[in-house]
């Protein structure tokens, strides 16, 4: 493509060894296949949406471009620099460098602030790591910060345990924002909280976007109203592989593949007049240790199967205006 | 035509004593559950929902205890029952769903026990017990009681069946870290189901679950009502679900009822500022909105609540005389009742009701 592309993820793999117990001999006994080659772009201050059921591989996926795992294979560009070959050369400076681009919005606000650090250290801390801020103005830029994300100065002092679900969320935002990213990942930011702080947070993040032009992926499993309400582009996961990418309107007002649609389908709307034709899907998930030949959502797929199905997988293929879809009953 | 109450809780006031203060969880809820209707109980989290479902079977954790009111079930006060009345009570009359199955399940019992451990208990089956005179009857006792075991794992298959598990027969064996979400959601629905309660409690039983799983839950308790023809309260804090499943609903806000009506009512023509306040910021498909309305603040701490209404810090229609008086709870419109001293004053529009007019 000859357009930059901000960030750029080509045949993305993650697998995740299993293997026996044991002391002196570790047999490896299968594989986990959690993210099997997913490709996508994202555009500078946009917003991402990566949408898909518990155990999909959004978080994996998630952690893979972050080069939090390595992932098995694939490749993930930022602004055209490669993030697996800077991690490999192992040059300190140029990951510290690279780290300060991308940063990390974790699911559970809950556990992934220190207990034992006050607000101020926890925000400080990567001040001290990229000192990209001279040292004089470590706590002007912490004030600045808790005012960006709607905390009073006084909070400062405070340990985490003192504050609530959606205060905590804002802690983990201002840490992200500390180091000035340019790409943030938010891992379902608002799966735990309230709907009136719900609300808070994700005009906080929108407002973020604007002032600061940052790139995010927002990652969901629950919340299909909130991702309409943020993404920009979204695209739905089922088991390691990317089944639909679309615009966000698009996706919503015309969903095609059928995993998508049964997807739309089953979200309990607020207005009881409104009667839709639910689309139930049969069974669970399966294994991500076995996934199913062919087309992986083939089991539990509605429609008539056809041999194709069975045996080989659809490729994500455009069907006009930048919308992809992996299914053979749409392209025929 | 009077319509049969099952349910009655009259000033319901349940306290937990802590070493800060004394935390008014639950103060004042009045509310009731007629003959086969789902009631949908809403609100934010710490107000008070699952509070009030656990003191209507009286199973508050301590601190906890109830300090005054009235649980009328069948015309009967459950609080002034012995213990040994309300354990018959529970699980047999009145069942439970708790929040999170996954803690809520033994992890050290199978399936099966933890499933026939209610029917055991109840004596759904009977299952003969030894006595020292009858022991000249040892192996036919014996035998009995093998039946019984047999009859009662039938039982428990049969449940697995209703709830929709596939291989019921290998499923209730396993222990349940082997299960998913979704199939410990159907265990603890089956569980609640297995004495065939007239009124089900369901406590959030399908926040952590993905929205296919939880579109599959939903139409099974929705299917199983029907069949078993029971009362239901759907205790959650998604307005998408409630507006699915649930006949009436009951606004909760800080341990008091905001608002109580029918469905269509809360959702088209809402007279309490918090109920449309929650209305509106959920963000919704069907509407795109630039940006989301917000209620400003945060819920109140229950150990020093507001005075007056307990909204009314947050309210953007508030009047001083909020703050002096707790406003009652009053009938406005027939089966419409509504906690606000500007009810009938201030006019408030849904955000679904003006797009019906349109």
């Amino acid at each position: 493509m000859s357009e930059r592309h901000f960030l750029d993820v080509k045949n993305l793999v993650k697998h995740f060894p299993i293997r026996t117990p044991g002391i002196f001999f570790k047999k490896q006994v299968g594989v986990i296949h959690a993210v099997d080659g997913i490709s996508f772009l994202v555009d500078k201050g946009t917003t991402f949406g990566l949408v898909g059921e518990s155990g999909c591989g959004k978080t994996s996926t998630a952690r893979a471009i972050l080069y939090l795992d390595p992932p098995t294979s694939g490749k993930t560009y930022i602004e055209g620099e490669d993030v697996g070959e800077i991690f490999k050369s192992k040059k300190k400076n140029q990951i510290l460098k690279l780290r300060r681009k991308m940063q990390y919005v974790f699911q559970n606000p809950y556990a992934s602030l220190d207990p034992r650090m006050t607000v101020a250290d926890i925000i400080m801390e990567p001040l001290m790591i990229h000192k990209h801020v001279p040292k004089n103005k470590w706590h002007d830029k912490l004030y600045d910060l808790l005012e960006l994300v709607g905390l009073e100065d006084y909070h400062a002092e405070r340990y985490p345990h003192e504050f609530s679900g959606g205060q905590r969320q804002r802690i983990c935002i201002a840490r992200a924002l500390a180091v000035e990213p340019e790409l943030l990942i938010a891992d379902e930011p608002v799966a735990s909280l309230d709907v009136s702080v719900r609300a808070q947070i994700l005009n906080l993040l929108q407002e973020l976007q604007q002032k600061l032009r940052i790139t995010y992926l927002y990652i969901s499993h629950h919340d299909l109203s909130t991702v309409r309400h943020i993404c920009h582009r979204v695209a739905v996961m089922y088991l390691g592989k990317f089944v639909e990418i679309a615009e966000t309107d698009e996706l919503f007002s015309s969903p095609l593949h059928p995993y998508t649609q049964a997807l739309l389908s089953s979200i309990p709307i607020p207005d009881p007049e409104t009667k839709r034709s639910r689309i139930i899907l049969p069974g669970e998930v399966p294994s991500p240790i076995n996934p199913p030949a062919g087309c992986r959502f083939q089991p539990r797929c509605i429609y008539q199967k056809n041999h194709r199905c069975i045996e080989t997988a659809p490729e994500l293929t455009d069907v006009g205006n930048g919308h992809l879809v992996a299914c053979d009953k749409v392209h025929n | 035509m009077k319509v049969k109450e099952i349910l009655k809780i009259e000033n319901l006031k349940t306290y937990f004593d802590t070493w800060a203060g004394i935390v008014r969880a639950v103060d004042g809820v009045s509310l009731d559950v007629r003959e086969g209707e789902t009631l949908g109980l809403v609100g934010e989290s710490g107000s008070g929902k699952s509070v009030t479902a656990l003191s209507i079977l009286n199973i508050v954790p301590r601190p906890g205890k109830i300090i005054d009111g009235k649980i009328i079930y069948k015309g009967e006060n459950l609080l002034e029952k012995p213990e040994s009345d309300l354990q018959k009570i529970r699980g047999k009359e009145i069942g439970y769903i708790f929040q999170d199955p996954a803690t809520s399940l033994n992890p050290v019992f199978s399936i099966a026990d933890q499933l026939t451990e209610v029917i055991k208990r109840h004596q759904i089956v009977k299952t003969p017990s030894f006595r020292a005179k009858d022991l000249y009857k040892l192996r036919a006792i014996i035998r009995r009681r093998g039946d019984a075991k047999k009859e009662i794992l039938q039982k428990a298959i049969e449940l697995f069946k209703l709830v929709e598990i596939p291989d019921p027969e290998i499923k209730i064996w396993s222990y349940p870290h082997q299960l998913s979400g979704g199939m410990k959601q159907r265990m603890a629905v089956a569980r609640a189901l297995s004495c065939q309660p007239s009124l089900l409690l369901a406590d959030e039983p399908t926040t952590n679950l993905d929205v296919t799983i939880q579109a599959q839950i939903l139409q099974l308790m929705k299917n199983l009502k029907k069949k078993l023809g029971m009362s239901m309260i759907l205790i959650t804090h998604d307005m998408g679900v409630v507006a699915g499943v649930a006949d009436r609903i009951t606004v909760l806000y800080a341990g008091r009822v905001c608002e109580t009506a029918d469905t269509k009512t809360i959702f088209y023509k809402p007279r309490h500022p918090y109920t449309m306040a929650l209305l509106t910021a959920v963000p919704s498909l069907a509407l795109k909105k630039e940006k989301l309305e917000v209620i400003p603040g945060t819920i109140p701490n229950l150990i020093e609540p507001p005075s007056g209404c307990r909204f009314h810090p947050r309210c953007e229609y508030a009047k001083p005389a909020c703050a002096k008086k707790i406003p009652p709870l009053e009938e406005i419109e027939p089966g419409h009742y509504v906690a606000c001293i500007r009810a009938s004053e201030i006019d408030i529009e849904s955000p679904l009701g003006a797009k019906a007019n349109e």
